[in-house]
């Protein structure tokens, strides 16, 4: 099993927080609302095992995911049950949708929102490691967080890095998730760069 | 300059080393403390006497800093406070506003550490 020391966990976390404290102020800028972060959380699992640590408990969950590819790759995916997604639709374009699914318009502009939303999380992140990101185009998906947070794993690589962080907007009852996941290479890149950090603080 | 005490209060040990690392390297003579919660800086506050600055996280598991300003102040009502966060949402730098502390976005950097150091004068 893949297993980081307790400094460079912590500077894992650290360097992540700093993301997620970008994207929720991004989108608490869309929302005009408060975003509360839960501290974060971060395992790494076998995919079969972190199958039971995703949230949703097997409700229909809508998430829009971009591929970063840079110092490290990661998949990073914002996520909310599908009824509140179409509120904050309707609350950041002033528009009304019915509840049943979304349009293509919809999802379009969930697209945007996430596109925002994990970008602002990317940045910060890059420039920690002074490196850039190449970010693919953000793409929409429904169903179980086992559906919209799949990764293609092989047989060798199983082992995955789970980041997850909780958001919430208390005055929509909005809750949803950000995560990032990543296979065994891209890890080992990364705790190369978090090595990197490290050693400049500890010279 | 006169010696001074500081006290760092993160959950990111991290976080913790380079402010330290950071103020030490241009104050060699200051002291300075840590504590990685509420509790632990709760447990402080009756034992060692108060600091000339405080720098606080928000998100850290338990009470949030911004929680335990209101029990820091109970003890310590004039110590300068600095929130250093990477929790960079106008709500979180408006509630620091309006409580009278600093706030300062992560990453720590030497800015940084100087620009919540300037909450002390």
């Amino acid at each position: 099993m893949f297993i980081l020391n307790e400094l460079q966990q912590d500077a894992l976390l650290e360097i992540f927080n700093i993301g997620v404290g970008k994207a929720a102020a991004a989108l608490s800028k869309m929302t005009s609302e408060e975003v509360l972060l839960s501290v974060p959380t971060l395992e790494f699992l076998e995919w079969e095992e972190a199958k039971a640590h995703l949230p949703g408990n097997g409700k229909v969950i809508c998430g829009i995911s971009q591929r970063f590819d840079g110092p490290f790759n990661t998949e990073a995916v914002l996520m909310f049950p599908e009824e509140k997604s179409l509120e904050i639709i309707r609350y950041i374009l002033g528009v009304d949708s019915t509840l049943e699914s979304l349009t293509e318009m919809e999802q379009e502009a969930l697209c945007e929102i996430g596109n925002i939303v994990l970008n602002a999380c990317m940045a910060p992140i890059a420039d920690i490691f002074s490196a850039e990101f190449r970010a693919t185009m953000p793409e929409y998906r429904s169903g179980t967080s086992e559906h919209v947070l799949s990764v293609d794993v092989e047989e060798t690589n199983r082992v995955i890095m789970l980041m997850l962080v909780k958001l919430q907007m208390e005055k929509h009852e909005i809750e949803g998730y950000l995560a990032f996941l990543s296979v065994l290479p891209d890890i080992q890149r990364l705790t190369a760069n978090v090595d990197r950090f490290i050693s400049e603080f500890t010279k | 300059m006169t010696s001074k005490t500081v006290l760092i209060v993160d959950d990111s040990r991290l976080s913790r080393m380079i402010i330290k690392a950071l103020i030490l390297e241009k104050y060699p003579e200051w002291v300075v403390m840590e504590a990685t919660n509420a509790d632990q800086t709760i447990s402080l506050i009756g034992k060692i006497t108060e600091p000339n600055l405080l720098t606080l996280d928000v998100n850290m598991p338990g009470m949030d800093g911004l929680s335990l300003v209101q029990v820091i102040r109970e003890t310590w009502g004039n110590v300068p406070i600095v929130i250093m966060t990477a929790n960079v949402q106008e709500s979180v730098s408006r509630k620091c506003a309006e409580m009278n502390i600093g706030f300062v976005e992560k990453p720590i950097t030497a800015e940084s550490v100087a620009k919540a150091l300037a909450y002390m004068e």
